[in-house]
């Protein structure tokens, strides 16, 4: 090993490090703790659930769910900017309804999120509502329409 | 085909370099040095080589989007005849396989900048260096070559191609996607910079002087394409914001976090030879964390507006991502040994040790945001659970720890190297923190709001304190006569000056950040001739114009806006159909002003009351109203205005020194007793 090291100095001493590993040490707990009380936040959450798994299982009210389908044909209906639509999964049906930011994107027969608490009542009251573009990008089953 | 094959023999080019590069090194007694300088130069040679291919193939995809050939899939899929020269040119980087060309060739840009330009301060990392970039280019290439081609024939020929997507058709999308590259692709070379100093463990200063630049420019180009990403959301997307923490948004901010904190602390291991082995992980932390953004991105693992769709080639990605990560960090924890700190930290007011604390902050800031980021697919794969993380979430984390920065950013340039003493930073703060409370103050009470008071507070806090910093530096300058100040402060201390620049546009940044506080919105269905108020201005919808235009159907809303009974502008939203692409599109219409933005979409149209049949979209604008939605966004002018500034404190930072003969190095504190002779002269 001939690459000469760095002059070695001595070590602090050890209270002296212990004090910097305990500040060190508070500050991460302090971006640990901060990062629990973020993920505790009632809207920091929301779980993904099918239409199928809805209709088996209502979730909680209290729960946020974000649930994902395919737009049924002739079922958008937008009342100025409120939009009601069915989503399904091909096998159970969800009803949302939406107040807000209308995607561009949001058209029957494609796919979006919608995201929000199911009530008693089962509908989906939403208020985040995502359009899966279809044609952004390469679509996974559209293949380049040509002409 | 041509395109393709000049893709390959890219491929071929870079793998000869990484081979031949490292064959150029010999290890003598514990050093490495240039044996075979001709084998080197071959390499470096090859480098070039394969940026002139990918540049040659990137020039024969613009010229087959110019000249409409509709041969080529990717040309039908992304043009039409329609489509403008200005988005015929951005068509390349619209879709997954030209923005993978892109990704290589951006990539190549830089390893031939890296590798052809003779400078004898990154000769050393030549040897070892070239392989990491040229292993990255090859396995890039080679996905784009195999299993993405832009240059796939079409099946059939169109007569017409389908048109860029009406979203991606903003001045923001023609440049935002090349800034966004440049930043992801130019971490590479700060990594292979790292890899080779701890190849040749030639870790001491000098790889950090020749990395820091490297990781400055890309640093820049994320920050700003990040920046101009949030503008086209803003003025395209019509939600009316600029950042929803989407998981993409998170994968540009993640190596930004990391490349940021690595400039702060490269300065405390320049100036006191610590923090050694923590620079080198930051660099491979950013560079994984960029690989990880593309992947992120390319894989449709995590749903995202921006997710291209599935496909198989998120797994060389992720592949290639698990081996840069362990080669990276199994030779830093190899070479750890020879990664001794210089000095120990003295005091807890002190310049390192502010650092320092800016660095547990900027890291725990990536680590938090990447947890939020990936937790989706961590609870899926263990317990089937799908979820999703929501703004809330990152909000919580970024305000504070934002807040916290700044104040850090105020207060660590008045602290001393060393020791310092409470009373005489509490002094020079004193100014600053006035200045703050004077401002913050009255408009705290006049508005009614502690949370935007405390964030102005100290947003103006660290743009005084960085305003009095350049004040003090100019007048030491003026003081010992220097016929220009101004100019001999950025010219001497690039990094230091331009440093303050980026924290004033970061400060004014905050306050446009703030505004977010008093943000309201609104919906009117109004008939022609309807007036109606909001946020207190007056309204008057005079019409909807219907016209088509040959790639669009238009409909415009004329609404006037005043105050007062004074007009202030006519606004023009329109609601479009784009037959090529099924959907309605809005165009958004703003009026800016310092103080506030007024953010108009037409939404549509509203069901008539009587029971009429509802409006469905496609019948949307034969029903008698129109819906405006209307969003008072305060403030957002500032959060352009200080980007821009931080873009400028940057381009300071990196060029405002390079004009001159290199600066005598600045002082390290104390001088250490002996430096380390590099390891691989010859």
């Amino acid at each position: 090993m001939q690459v000469a090291d760095p002059p070695a100095l001595q070590a602090p001493p050890s209270g002296r490090r212990l004090k910097w590993a305990l500040g060190i040490g508070l500050i991460l707990a302090g971006i640990g703790g901060l990062g629990a009380w973020a993920i505790a936040s009632p809207d920091a959450l929301s779980y993904y659930r099918t239409p199928s798994e809805i209709a088996a299982a209502a979730p909680d009210p209290q729960t946020r769910v974000k649930v994902g389908g395919r737009i049924v044909d002739g079922s958008l209906v937008r009342d100025g900017s409120n939009v009601r639509f069915l989503v399904t999964d091909g096998a159970h049906e969800v009803e949302v309804h939406y107040s807000g930011e209308v995607p561009d994107t949001l058209q029957e027969a494609t796919d979006a999120i919608a995201e929000g608490r199911i009530g008693r009542d089962g509908v989906l009251v939403a208020d985040r509502v995502l359009a899966k573009c279809s044609s952004k990008y390469v679509a996974e089953d559209h293949p380049a329409t040509t002409g | 085909m041509l395109g393709r094959g000049l893709i390959l023999v890219a491929c071929g080019f870079a793998a000869y370099a990484s081979v031949a590069a490292p064959a150029s090194m010999r290890r003598l007694d514990g050093r490495w040095t240039v044996a075979r300088p001709e084998l080197l130069d071959s390499a470096r040679r090859a480098v070039v080589a394969v940026a002139a291919s990918f540049t040659l193939a990137s020039l024969l995809l613009w010229w087959a989007l110019f000249t409409r050939d509709f041969s080529i899939a990717y040309v039908a899929e992304v043009s039409s005849r329609a489509t403008q020269p200005w988005y015929t040119f951005s068509a390349f980087w619209s879709s997954m396989d030209g923005s993978l060309l892109l990704w290589c060739w951006m990539l190549a840009l830089y390893a031939a900048i890296f590798a052809g330009a003779r400078r004898p301060a990154t000769e050393p990392f030549l040897g070892w260096g070239i392989p990491v970039v040229g292993v990255t280019i090859l396995t890039f290439g080679l996905v784009t070559a195999l299993a993405s081609n832009p240059f796939t024939p079409s099946e059939v020929v169109p007569a017409d191609g389908r048109g860029l997507n009406p979203l991606l058709q903003s001045p923001g999308m023609v440049i935002h996607p090349p800034l966004l590259y440049l930043g992801f692709t130019g971490l590479s070379v700060p990594l292979a910079i790292a890899v080779a100093a701890l190849v040749t463990r030639c870790t001491g200063a000098e790889w950090l002087r020749v990395a820091r630049t490297w990781v400055l420019t890309p640093w820049l180009f994320l920050g700003a394409g990040m920046v101009l990403g949030g503008a086209w959301a803003y003025t395209e997307l019509g939600w009316g914001g600029y950042w929803a923490w989407d998981p993409v948004e998170n994968a540009a901010l993640l190596p930004w976090l990391a490349a940021t904190a690595f400039l702060h602390s490269s300065v405390v291991q320049e100036r006191r030879g610590m923090l050694r082995v923590w620079n080198i992980f930051l660099v491979l932390a950013a560079a994984d964390l960029a690989v990880f953004g593309t992947f992120l991105t390319r894989s449709g693992l995590l749903s995202s507006v921006h997710t291209f769709a599935e496909s198989p080639i998120g797994r060389w990605f992720f592949l290639f991502l698990a081996a840069q990560t362990l080669v990276g960090f199994g030779l830093l924890v190899w070479r750890l040994p020879h990664l001794r700190t210089e000095h120990h930290l003295d005091s807890p007011v002190s310049r390192e040790s502010a650092f320092l604390v800016n660095n547990l902050l900027f890291v725990g800031a990536t680590v938090v945001i990447l947890w939020g980021t990936i937790l989706p697919l961590i609870t899926e794969a263990l317990t089937g659970e799908r979820l999703a993380v929501g703004p809330p979430f990152f909000n919580r984390i970024m305000a504070p720890l934002g807040c916290l920065l700044l104040i850090l950013a105020a207060i660590g340039p008045v602290v001393p190297w060393r020791r310092g003493s409470l009373r005489a930073i509490a002094n020079r703060l004193k100014g600053p923190a006035a200045v703050a409370s004077g401002v913050t103050l009255p408009l705290g009470v006049a508005l009614r709001s502690v949370a935007f008071a405390a964030v102005v507070w100290v947003a103006v806090l660290l743009a005084a304190a960085s305003l009095a910093e350049i004040a003090r530096g100019v007048r030491t300058r003026r003081a010992t006569g220097a016929p220009s100040p101004v100019r001999s402060a950025f010219r001497t201390s690039p990094r230091r000056y331009g440093g303050y620049l980026v924290h004033l546009g970061i400060a004014v940044m905050t306050v446009g950040f703030a505004g977010n506080v008093f943000h309201s919105q609104t919906e009117v269905a109004a008939f022609p001739g309807d007036r109606f108020t909001f946020a207190g201005f007056e309204f008057q919808h005079r019409e909807l114009q219907r016209s088509v235009v040959p790639d669009k159907d238009v409909n415009l809303a004329v609404l006037d806006v005043s105050r007062g009974g004074r007009r202030l502008a006519t606004l023009r939203p329109q609601l479009n159909m784009h037959p090529n692409f099924d959907q309605p599109q809005s165009e958004i219409a703003i009026r800016t002003t310092p103080l506030s933005d007024l953010y108009v979409i037409l939404a549509g149209t509203r069901a008539d009351d009587d029971g009429g049949t509802p409006c469905t979209l496609s019948r949307a604008t034969e029903c008698g109203r129109v819906v405006y939605r209307i969003h008072l966004n305060p403030l957002v002018f500032w959060v352009w205005a200080g980007a821009a500034m931080s873009v400028i404190g940057s381009v300071v930072a990196l060029v405002a020194g390079r004009r001159r003969p290199p600066a005598p190095q600045r002082p390290r504190i104390p001088a250490p007793a002996q430096e380390a002779t590099p390891a691989w002269t010859s």
